[in-house]
């Protein structure tokens, strides 16, 4: 046995003594009417709890019509012993209902322990939703942003329009891809669709895309344009740095003919200097061989 | 006045259902109740059936009342211990966010 259940051993001794002491002979209780304060006062008690009339309404039903029996019976000037004794009912039926309703809100909570536990959990999910709304509207901000310093610098180099004209050249020639850079517009035609490989001859195929070019440099007749040939590293500088000026100059004369003003445009080529991809493989190397014309800002 | 033996055979029957749980969570109750019901018999044996059926009558409710006791006292248990469950899964949710 353990000090504290030992301790109440102890206790419920000594009380069971007293308790003896006090219900020996017999007299339950001194005065009829003080027991009868006491159980009205413990009803009271019980009867001003809400809890009690929603959870232990049974309970504080008995009590009540124990205490109006012990009134009765005291009324009736019934022998002082059996009043205490209906009193003393009365006030333990009270004092029942008091802890029915009290272990009935304990239960009801474990019961619904499982809904605050939900409801953690899903207050924890809202607040990721939260966190994970706030990181889109960030991105948002961001992409925001840099489309308005693109908008920004579009405007500085050329402007809101020539980038959408751009925009739908390259949409209708898929061939033609365009940047913007710091020396202006840049459209970038791959050698595989202006020449023969080796050759400076345009191709029939390339006709179409040039008259595109020339079209859309018409609408923009104020800006100076430069043509710029390049090769991959594949042969020698000197003769890759050769047929990338004639690949330049075929399409300054295309150009030309097709109405762009001879002044406006200036022709070079760089061989395989400048490389915008590895030459190590293909794939950047069809990339390397490509003419650029660069729509210079106004 | 008859004998009151409704009266001690509830008492008897309502102080062994409470005996289980009272016993750990309300021995102080059960201890008074358990006096009583012995004085109820004493009183059987003596024939004073008046103090037999009072003795029994409150035997009984004091037996309600330690099983109420000791319903509470278990109820309590459980509460604290849903109550720390909870807190343990709170602490660890926000754990989890940090």
């Amino acid at each position: 046995m353990s000090y504290e259940r030992a301790f109440i051993f102890m206790t419920a001794i000594i009380a069971g003594i007293l308790l003896t002491a006090l219900i020996g002979g017999c007299a339950v209780s001194p005065l009829a009417n003080q027991s009868i304060e006491r159980a009205r006062e413990t009803y009271r008690v019980a009867a001003a709890d809400p809890q009690v009339h929603t959870r232990a309404a049974v309970e504080l039903a008995a009590a009540e019509r124990m205490l109006a029996q012990a009134e009765r019976l005291w009324r009736e000037g019934v022998d002082p012993e059996i009043v205490a004794h209906h009193a003393y009912l009365a006030e333990q039926r009270a004092r029942i209902a008091l802890k029915t309703a009290e272990y009935r809100a304990a239960e009801a909570r474990v019961a619904t322990s499982g809904e605050a536990r939900n409801r953690i959990l899903l207050e924890a999910r809202e607040r990721e939703l939260e966190n994970a709304r706030a990181v889109a509207r960030e991105a948002e901000t961001a992409r925001l942003d840099a489309e308005a310093r693109a908008q920004a610098m579009g405007e500085k180099t050329g402007g809101a329009e020539l980038g959408a004209e751009l925009r739908r050249l390259q949409a209708e020639l898929a061939d033609i891809k365009s940047r913007q850079t710091e020396r202006g517009w840049v459209l970038t035609l791959r050698n595989e669709l202006l020449f023969d490989s080796g050759g400076a001859t345009l191709k029939p195929g390339a006709q179409r895309a040039l008259d595109k070019v020339a079209q859309f440099l018409e609408r923009t007749p104020e800006r100076d344009i430069a043509i710029e040939g390049f090769t991959d590293s594949t042969g020698s500088n000197a003769a890759n740095r050769r047929l990338s000026e004639r690949r330049a100059e075929a399409v300054k004369q295309a150009l030309i003919e097709r109405g762009v003003e001879r002044e406006r445009i200036d022709a070079r080529g760089y061989g395989p200097s400048f490389p915008v991809a590895s030459n190590e493989t293909p794939t950047g190397r069809q990339l390397n061989r490509r003419v650029e014309i660069i729509i210079n800002p106004s | 006045m008859p004998a009151p033996t409704e009266q001690l055979a509830a008492a008897r029957a309502v102080l062994t259902q409470a005996q289980p749980t009272a016993a750990n969570d309300a021995p102080l109750e059960l201890f008074g109740a358990q006096e009583k019901l012995r004085r109820a018999e004493q009183a059987m044996l003596s024939g004073d059936y008046l103090h037999a059926r009072i003795f029994a009558e409150q035997a009984e409710v004091d037996a309600k009342y330690a099983s109420s006791v000791a319903e509470n006292a278990r109820a309590q248990r459980a509460v604290a211990q849903i109550d720390k469950s909870i807190e343990v899964l709170r602490n660890e949710v926000e754990r989890r966010e940090r």
